[in-house]
């Protein structure tokens, strides 16, 4: 890591007070009630079983917001540095991300543009200046442009600047980066909320340490996968083992932020009182809960954030890409042992109790036993965020 | 044969005998430069084979072409004496011509 990288990394306070956030932020955490007030609302809402099962509305979702809207596509400390490159297959399309000598952020297809071979295997970023396609050698530079092609002498009328890679437009802010999948469709950057940014910064994605990520491919629809992350109410049943004991039962504070949505929500030992203790890390009592409208989730935790990407790739497959953030490196003992305390337990929640309960979900959705879906007041952002998506498709 | 000794970035020196008129990228391969990749083989399309010149020699030899200038411009160590070493025949009056190679060839 460059040297400027590491102090924008390390030169930040370790611990987060209230204080450190936006007012927005601020704000809503004020408004959580104390639990002994907490109303839990009753709600009379259903989804059709054919949102999660039906290819008919898994394609209206591809063509009305996956390639219609730019999407959440990964971190930008993926490329932290200039000259650093990785290959991104999450959504099913090959893709380049890169960061070239400028500093610029670039989201390319994965495809020599000579025969469409894959430039680049593996998700693992790596510092590189330039490209070689192993096939026939034509080489790129980070930011796209061919350099050079073996023996281009042998192509008649041969124009190198028509052959640089095919870029998807791609935006960066708050830490993270935003692109359009289909690059033939007019750039559509509006769920790129300017509050929603401003709350990220504040967490400092922009700037985290990269602990540990993971790939999970799962047999479930993606928005079975996304569920457990806009409500509270499955917390104490299925992660009674585990993280259910320090939570409460009862609703979040919720904002939608253009498209997006943040929950706040108060963890056992949240009194409204213990936001004004000097000095004292906010997410030990509050946890932030964000949904990066369509398929992008933020949970914040005392010591680390969780960033996922829940990436549809069929009608009942989703590739997730899971981030544990933290705010510096592990760079003494104690750091290493929580760090990687907190990345096992919290690989082990998600992956073997969320996510296995959404493919277990996702098996009797199949089944034909159901025909809705039906929610309760623990829900009651589930249908609320269904409301935006559905605002987002053609009326039906 | 001429004799050239090729730099490896961590210090190893190999004494390399190369042919008047091959390019130095041959003979640093041939004489087993790890450090000197030619992925593309020597058609100038990777820039895998950089090497750092000496200044006297960098300025005595025909400079490099566009394509050369952008293969170096956009590795990840680039110096002010880069050359591919594809691009460069040997000629006689190498002889004993030591040749610094990049830590990568990225």
């Amino acid at each position: 890591m460059t040297k400027p990288a590491l102090e924008k990394m390390t030169g930040k306070p370790l611990v987060q007070t209230i204080g450190m956030l936006t007012d927005s932020q601020q704000t809503a955490i004020r408004n959580i009630p104390s639990h002994d007030n907490a109303r839990i609302p009753k709600i009379d809402a259903t989804r059709p079983v054919s949102m999660f099962t039906g290819q008919d509305f898994y394609d209206l979702e591809q063509r009305h917001i996956f390639r219609k809207r730019a999407v959440p596509l990964t971190l930008s400390m993926m490329v932290g540095e200039p000259d650093t490159v990785f290959a991104h297959d999450g959504y099913g399309i090959p893709l380049l991300v890169s960061r070239d000598k400028q500093g610029e952020v670039h989201v390319f297809l994965n495809a020599c543009m000579h025969k469409g071979a894959k430039l680049l295997e593996g998700c693992d970023p790596v510092k590189k200046g330039r490209i070689t396609c192993p096939y026939h050698a034509w080489t790129y530079g980070i930011d796209g442009k061919l350099l050079a092609a073996a023996r281009s002498e042998t192509f008649e009328n041969f124009d190198k600047s028509k052959h640089n890679l095919a870029e998807l437009p791609c935006r960066e802010a708050g830490g993270f980066i935003w692109a359009m999948l289909d690059r033939h469709a007019e750039p559509d950057f509006s769920s790129m909320d300017e509050q929603l940014v401003a709350d990220m910064a504040a967490f400092d994605v922009d700037s985290a340490h990269i602990y540990g990520r993971k790939t999970f491919q799962l047999e479930a629809n993606w928005k079975c996968v996304l569920e457990p992350f806009l409500e509270g109410y499955h917390v104490q049943r299925l992660h009674a083992k585990t993280v259910g004991p320090l939570f409460a039962d009862v609703p979040n504070v919720t904002d939608v932020l253009g498209v997006n949505i943040r929950q706040i929500s108060g963890k056992l030992n949240y009194t409204p009182d213990c936001l004004d203790i000097p000095n004292e890390n906010v997410h030990k009592s509050v946890t932030h809960a964000y949904n990066i409208f369509p398929n992008g989730v933020v949970v914040t935790s005392p010591y680390y954030i969780s960033v996922m990407f829940l990436m549809p790739t069929a009608v009942n497959r989703t590739t997730v890409h899971y981030f544990m953030l933290t705010r510096a490196p592990d760079d003494n003992e104690k750091a290493k042992e929580l760090y990687k305390k907190s990345y096992d337990m919290i690989v082990d929640v998600f992956g073997n109790e969320d996510f296995w309960a959404a493919q277990m979900s996702q098996a009797g959705l199949e089944s034909g036993a159901l025909e809705e879906v039906v929610y309760s007041g623990l829900e009651e952002t589930i249908p609320l965020y269904y409301g935006i998506l559905e605002s987002c498709l053609p009326q039906q | 044969m001429v004799e050239i000794v090729f730099v490896e970035a961590d210090g190893e020196e190999i004494a390399v005998d190369a042919m008047v008129g091959e390019p130095l990228m041959r003979a640093a391969r041939n004489g087993g430069v790890a450090g000197v990749v030619a992925q593309c083989d020597g058609s100038m399309a990777c820039g895998t084979c950089q090497v750092y010149l000496e200044k006297n020699w960098y300025d005595r030899i025909e400079g490099p072409s566009e394509i050369e200038s952008d293969l170096i411009e956009f590795s990840l160590f680039p110096r002010d004496t880069s050359r591919l070493s594809c691009q460069i025949p040997v000629v006689a009056e190498m002889e004993g011509m030591r040749v610094a190679v990049p830590e990568a060839q990225l």
